[in-house]
């Protein structure tokens, strides 16, 4: 695939629940190789779009075409971290989705498993319990997960929220990396620094508000759009915002 | 110690149990993992109205049991909206609709509730080829399916929102579990029954768990733990005479109160305690029971009913060994065989059964043990019949409470001698003689009694008892059988409102002055009918089993004095008297 053939594509999309839209009037594209950071405060359809991108909501209005296998990486409180599984476990469930359903994970998968947790900096970790690895860890083995998937469009569902700053700072390196290595990854979240870093920003409240290179939408009547709210600006550094406290997980 | 394992009917159990095992434990594994204890427990019991159908249109009882269960599962995914795992309200809500939909065809449509509570409580000891067969049916699908599908359980499990996207959608994956968990406990039924289902398939997983640190360990674990629990639970049952499906429940339930005690402990503590406490128990149970040892050298007889086992004893003295299998105040229609009985019909030269649908379980005992013993049914030579019930599988050509009637009775003693002495023709005369010597006391009694029955007024002598066991007795004495309480022959019937409601105003406009409860039944119900009516409910009468031994109704002769001796005085409000103040 070439790098300029968009993997996503939306035009005037609008999805949402029983008929009634969530979101509407969404028209973006996205690249092989790019990380996309989607903004939005909670309830403003950031988890609905999501659902239309993994193909389990259906548009209602408008066109979207994903030419990518698509991973998606849940918060990890989602799962059940009492469950007695291992980091391999996890890890192998990519497997299934290749897999005709009566097929069971064989060695050759639970190989590939073992190598995608090498690749996200898990090597020797692939019998720890996935409820007593860190919260950063789980992360990575849910991202190792899509790897195993072969996904060329990661979605990550607030990939940071209770990450302490070292380890979100090495999950943000394993994102470049993922980038890098030509996968395409969308991380919702309400970090604006780091989506400072990203290559595009999506802003979403119900409806889109913009979508750009991040120097061009992360302007404060854009955020203020966004999230409805009141943004305050650092005071010694002039460009660089900081949501109110109850949007926002991790300021910095 | 191991003794209990050569008789052939304990071996059938133990494959049963060790087949079982297969699916209890990996489906314990998703039952614990997915929380679906409540409804593997509900699904076991919600086929009791394909029982009921079952046995009322007389198909096979397992394809009964499994179609009520498929359709309590249909109904709890039709509640749930494709919502399923953890939903006990939609579990609860499918149950209650199963169990009423199943009292009402038990009580209203077939009048009947035969085999149901054997059904509910299944027996290891009565294990027939086909349960077998069921059983490995349900352990190879299980071990199939969890084979192949077990990973995307799992991942349901771990994140139902995330699963679709890894190829494992949780409606379809999720209706598998739930059929093939409703297709091992419909198969597990007629070994521990629907209340004791959880034993197997629950308390084994939910005692692994507490160690196993993979699924692959827990449900290997859960596999052995449940067949480990199911063995010793059998051997158990079998040193201490108890009922096999209670004693593993029993023994299941402990072994989980090990577990989390010695979870508690640390890891060195932890095997030294679970290991001296099960050889404790084990060492306990083993030096229990050892049963037998008296013989009187003579033929080996088993009686079904307390008043068959009377007779028996009366006729044979001390010449013959008796085992009866109903103890007294247990109702024959609620019976679940223990190890010694099969043990006791295994080794006996006759069986005498009362006949009918009252001990009907006694073929089946008999068969299981492998026994030759010539069964004599002394209801088919009783010279006075009463037309039974019309329809229902409790439809019988004639009323099974034949023993009321003491001519009857005198039938049974003849017959039973006849049967001894062709056994045991050097003690003929003995039987004989005790035979003639228990004949003229049965004939006295028949003469006192309808002496003193005929001094009450027959305009007094109305009765209403709790179900309809009294007709022989009426008939004999001229009594007007105004209404039974539970209106049928069987105790397992419930009356509707309805018929409550008939009941009170016949009892008000016949001017019935007492209800009898009866001594094996809860007198809840006569109670209540008594005190709406005004009528007594003070004179409790012997039906279908004789009392305990310090009671008026210990004996045949006890009981039936007894029960002359309340109706007259409940019909004349306690003016009248037969045999003395005393009884």
């Amino acid at each position: 695939m070439s790098s300029s053939a968009p993997l996503v594509e939306a035009r005037e999309l609008a999805a949402g629940y029983n008929g009634r839209a969530a979101i509407e009037n969404l028209t973006f594209t996205i690249t092989q190789g790019e990380r996309v950071a989607l903004l939005g405060p909670n309830g403003g359809g950031k988890t609905t779009l999501l659902r239309v991108l993994l193909g389990e909501l259906d548009p209602l209005a408008g066109s979207l075409r994903v030419a990518a296998r698509r991973g998606v990486v849940p918060q990890t409180e989602r799962s059940r971290l009492d469950y007695p599984v291992s980091a391999l476990d996890v890890a192998v469930m990519g497997t299934l989705a290749r897999l005709p359903w009566w097929r069971r994970p064989a060695r050759s998968e639970r190989e590939a498993a073992r190598e995608a947790l090498e690749a996200v900096g898990l090597d020797g970790f692939e019998h720890a319990t996935f409820g007593e690895l860190s919260g950063g860890q789980r992360q990575r083995v849910l991202i190792a997960r899509g790897l195993v998937q072969e996904a060329e469009l990661l979605l990550l569902d607030e990939p940071f929220t209770g990450l302490d700053a070292t380890s979100a700072a090495g999950l943000e390196e394993l994102i470049a990396d993922l980038a890098a290595s030509g996968r395409s990854v969308i991380v919702a979240g309400h970090d604006l620094q780091q989506a400072h870093r990203m290559d595009r920003v999506l802003c979403v409240n119900h409806r889109q508000i913009a979508f750009g290179k991040p120097s061009a939408v992360l302007d404060l009547p854009t955020l203020e759009a966004t999230y409805g709210g009141t943004i305050v600006e650092l005071p010694d550094q002039p460009g660089r915002l900081i949501l109110p406290p109850h949007h926002h997980e991790h300021a910095t | 110690m191991l003794d209990p394992f050569t008789l052939p009917f304990v071996q059938r159990g133990l494959v049963e149990i060790l087949i079982l095992s297969v699916p209890a434990g990996l489906l314990g594994t998703w039952i614990v993992l997915r929380e679906l204890a409540f409804f593997s427990h509900a699904v076991g019991t919600a086929a009791f109205p394909g029982l009921v159908l079952a046995a009322g249109l007389g198909f096979s009882a397992p394809l009964g049991a499994f179609g009520a269960a498929i359709a309590f599962t249909c109904l709890m995914l039709a509640l749930g909206r494709g919502r399923v795992a953890g939903e006990d309200a939609t579990t609860a809500l499918a149950l209650v609709a199963c169990l009423a939909l199943g009292v009402i065809l038990a009580s209203d449509v077939f009048h009947s509730g035969s085999d149901i509570e054997t059904l509910l409580f299944g027996s290891l000891l009565l294990i027939s080829s086909q349960d077998i067969v069921v059983a490995a049916i349900a352990a190879a699908a299980v071990v199939t399916a969890a084979g192949m599908v077990g990973r995307r359980w799992l991942a349901v499990g771990f994140d139902p929102d995330t699963a679709r996207n890894l190829g494992s959608p949780p409606l379809p994956l999720d209706a598998g579990l739930l059929v093939l968990i409703a297709l091992s406990a419909t198969a597990a039924l007629s070994a521990v029954g629907a209340i004791l289902v959880s034993a197997l398939f629950v308390l084994p997983a939910a005692t692994a768990r507490l160690f196993a640190s993979r699924v692959a360990t827990l449900q290997i674990a859960s596999v052995g733990l449940a067949a480990a629990e199911g063995v010793i639970g059998l051997w158990a049952s079998v040193k201490t005479n108890a009922p096999p499906g209670a004693t593993i429940a029993v023994v299941a339930g402990g072994g989980f109160a090990v577990g989390t005690i010695t979870r508690l402990l640390g890891p060195r503590l932890r095997l030294a305690v679970a290991a001296t406490t099960t050889l404790a128990v084990v060492l306990a149970i083993a030096g229990c029971g050892g049963s037998g040892g008296r013989s009187s050298g003579g033929p080996k007889v088993v009686a079904t009913t307390t008043q068959i086992g009377d007779f028996v004893r009366e006729v044979g003295g001390s010449a013959v060994d008796v085992d009866q299998v109903l103890q007294p105040n247990t109702d024959p229609h609620e019976y679940e065989p223990r190890p010694s009985d099969i043990e006791n019909a295994a080794g006996a030269g006759i069986v005498f059964a009362s006949g009918d649908n009252l001990d009907s379980w006694i073929g089946k005992v008999v068969d299981e043990s492998g026994s030759g013993a010539t069964v004599v049914d002394l209801g088919a030579d009783a010279p006075v019949k009463l037309p039974g019930e019309a329809s229902g599988p409790e439809a019988s050509r004639y009323d099974p409470h034949w023993w009321h009637d003491p001519r009857n009775a005198e039938a049974a003693v003849r017959t039973i001698a006849e049967h001894l002495s062709h056994a045991d023709p050097s003690h003929a005369a003995t039987f004989h003689r005790n035979a003639s010597r228990y004949l003229a006391k049965l004939r006295d009694l028949d003469h006192r009694i309808a002496a003193c029955m005929a001094s009450v007024p027959l305009a007094l002598r109305k009765l209403v008892t709790d179900h309809d066991a009294f007709n022989y007795f009426a008939e004999r004495y001229g009594i007007d059988v105004v209404g039974a309480v539970i209106p049928s022959q069987t105790t397992q019937a419930q009356p509707s409102a309805q018929a409550v409601a008939n009941l009170v105003d016949l009892i008000r406009r016949e001017h019935v002055k007492a209800v009898f409860p009866e001594s094996s039944i809860n007198p809840k119900l006569a109670e209540t009918i008594a005190n709406e009516t005004g009528a007594s409910s003070d004179y409790t009468l012997y039906g279908d089993t004789l009392g305990p031994s310090d009671s008026p109704g210990a004996t045949y002769v006890g009981m039936e004095r007894a029960n002359a001796q309340a109706m007259v005085r409940g019909f004349t409000g306690g003016a009248r008297s037969c045999f003395g103040s005393g009884q």
